[in-house]
């Protein structure tokens, strides 16, 4: 079973073909990153122009390297929400002319959804996969995270298709809160792999500032990030004065303080992350099947201080951690293509009548 | 543009700001909003968007994914952007402002798009936020001139109704003949003094001017 993914939400043109749901042939993506540089920021109508310039030649290299013909595709699978409108039409538009020329099924995949999926891709072939890699149902029920720049969300998964949201962030996501805070202690793009960088220097003391570990009410698995940002930036730029006047900015601070500052800012959110996955775990429901791993999706998995958490946690309760290879936390098509074999095999196919919705379903 | 000037003194009262300004938005309004990293602009939308009725904990801050939507059966649909990462788009018709779609649109970060004063349609409002404190802001609205004639602006602290003293009717703070309800009531009004039927109440005493 071959699946072509296709994915065009935000800035990336990906196109991907992924056999049986778990094995990656191929994994193309076009970054826009150069283009919208010089803008420093996402420009809409470039966006979606790019993508339209992209989307062709990003499918058959993604052919090309899974040395497959569009005849050897058994469907199409696309991203089709949420992500900016313009953006997705390109991808929706391509793959149900794909579909419809090729007469093969189309499969319409949520990209949060297509997040928790990511770890469970392999990049080795069929044949060299052991009877381990060969069952999909081992890890579920699961606890699902994805966070990233846009997402900050908690999932109960069944199976792969099965999924029932039990938070989210209020405010900002946690990748999003973490460029926020690079930016206020004036460090260069991209703002959260180099805060993380920073954390952990030598010598950099995440006690050093007691910032607030936010918990909301006692049952919420929810998160809040916003409150954390804000007492960073009061604590590097002083209390405003009437006006909105600030009498600091980031170049006050004293050597070695802007390292404390990330890394207790670091541990802070982090700290708030674990709070959460812990009382969810709490309180899974002692009737029915228990968890049996963590999957993790989304850009922010790829922080340091996350991923030892993380490891903590799954050691503890006796989990299996399933986090995604570097190049599948980004946005990507094989993870698309992955979960669009289960939604295939469930018989959740879409027809041409598929539209591009700005919001998750999930 | 009327400039009104709230202060807030706490989230408590920054969620009552919102909700009076929610009170007054109606499909094809758009609130432009800016303010420093750490003002309350998102914290403000998710109390605006709470007070149209739809579910608050569907909102959160579109940085990334540049705009969120939300729906509801019988609530006014609101569009929520975030041009933090967004540059100089000239094209204010690409993120709907121009649209006549019957919704309502938030923009955070919104200077960062650029757009010309000129550009924006007659139901733009421009909301600045500042911090003034550890929880208190200062929030700067300048609501235009078409919303004059809605009642609701006064709950915001914009200019009041007022009741005609000769028809009894509401007269909305941009009529010509505030406050009376037309011409024919302020002639009227003027008869009155004319004809000395209108007299002061008490009589004089030396400290009135």
């Amino acid at each position: 079973m071959l699946i072509l993914g296709i994915e065009s939400s935000c800035d990336e043109t990906a196109a991907a073909v992924v056999e049986s749901g778990r094995f990656i042939r191929s994994n193309v993506i076009a970054s826009q990153n150069d283009l919208h540089a010089e803008f420093r920021g996402v420009v809409p109508e470039l966006a979606s122009r790019a993508h339209a310039e992209r989307i062709l030649p990003v499918v058959r290299a993604a052919l090309h390297d899974a040395r497959a013909t569009l005849g050897d595709l058994n469907a199409i699978a696309v991203g089709n929400r949420p992500g900016l409108i313009g953006s997705l039409l390109v991808g929706v538009a391509a793959a149900k002319a794909l579909s419809w020329s090729l007469d093969k099924p189309l499969v319409a995949v949520d990209h949060v959804h297509a997040h928790l999926y990511s770890g469970l891709l392999r990049s080795t072939s069929v044949h060299d996969a052991g009877p381990s890699e060969q069952g999909f149902f081992d890890d579920f029920p699961a606890l699902g995270l994805v966070v990233s720049g846009g997402h900050t969300a908690l999932y109960r998964l069944d199976s792969p298709t099965t999924l029932r949201r039990l938070g989210g962030t209020i405010d900002d996501a946690l990748g999003e809160a973490f460029d926020k805070a690079a930016t206020i202690l004036g460090l260069p793009y991209p703002g959260g792999p180099n805060l993380d960088r920073l954390a952990q220097t030598a010598g950099a003391n995440p006690r050093a500032h007691d910032f607030p570990i936010s918990r909301l009410s006692p049952d919420s698995l929810d998160f809040s990030f916003s409150g954390l940002k804000t007492s960073l930036l009061y604590r590097v730029r002083g209390l405003p004065a009437p006006g909105g006047v600030f009498a600091r900015d980031h170049t006050s601070l004293a050597d070695g303080e802007q390292a404390d500052l990330a890394a207790s800012f670091q541990h802070a959110a982090v700290q708030a992350v674990v709070l959460k996955i812990e009382r969810a775990l709490d309180r899974w429901p002692a009737s029915e099947p228990p968890p049996r791993s963590l999957l993790i999706g989304g850009g922010v998995s790829a922080n340091s201080r996350l991923r030892a958490e993380l490891a903590r946690i799954a050691a503890a309760r006796r989990l299996r951690l399933v986090l995604p290879a570097p190049a599948l936390c980004v946005d990507n098509a094989a993870m698309i293509a992955g979960l669009a074999f289960h939604l295939h095999a469930a018989g959740l196919t879409a027809d041409l009548h598929l539209q591009a919705m700005p919001t998750t379903a999930c | 543009m009327t400039t009104i000037v709230r202060h807030s003194r706490t989230e408590d009262e920054t969620h009552r700001l919102a909700g009076d300004l929610a009170r007054v938005l109606k499909p094809g309004d758009a609130v432009l909003i800016d303010g420093e990293l750490g003002a309350g602009k998102t914290t403000l939308i998710r109390s605006i968007v709470a007070a149209l009725g739809h579910d608050a904990s569907a909102v959160s801050s579109p940085t990334f994914v540049l705009a969120h939507e939300y729906r509801a059966p019988g609530r006014p649909t609101v569009a929520h952007i975030d041009a933090y990462r967004m540059h100089g788009t000239e094209d204010a018709g690409v993120l709907g402002l121009e649209s006549d779609a019957p919704r309502i649109i938030l923009v955070e970060w919104a200077s960062r798009l650029g757009l010309a004063t000129d550009s924006l349609h007659s139901s733009t409002a421009r909301v600045r936020m500042e911090h003034a404190g550890e929880t208190s802001r200062t929030v700067h609205l300048d609501v235009p001139n078409t919303w004059l004639a809605r009642p609701a602006l006064a709950r915001l602290g914009g200019p009041t109704w007022a009741v005609c003293p000769i028809t009894s009717r509401a007269v909305p703070p941009d009529c010509p003949t505030f406050p009376f309800a037309d011409e024919r009531a302020r002639l009227a009004d003027l008869h009155g003094w004319f004809t000395g039927s209108y007299r002061v109440s008490r009589p004089l005493r030396p400290d009135d001017d």
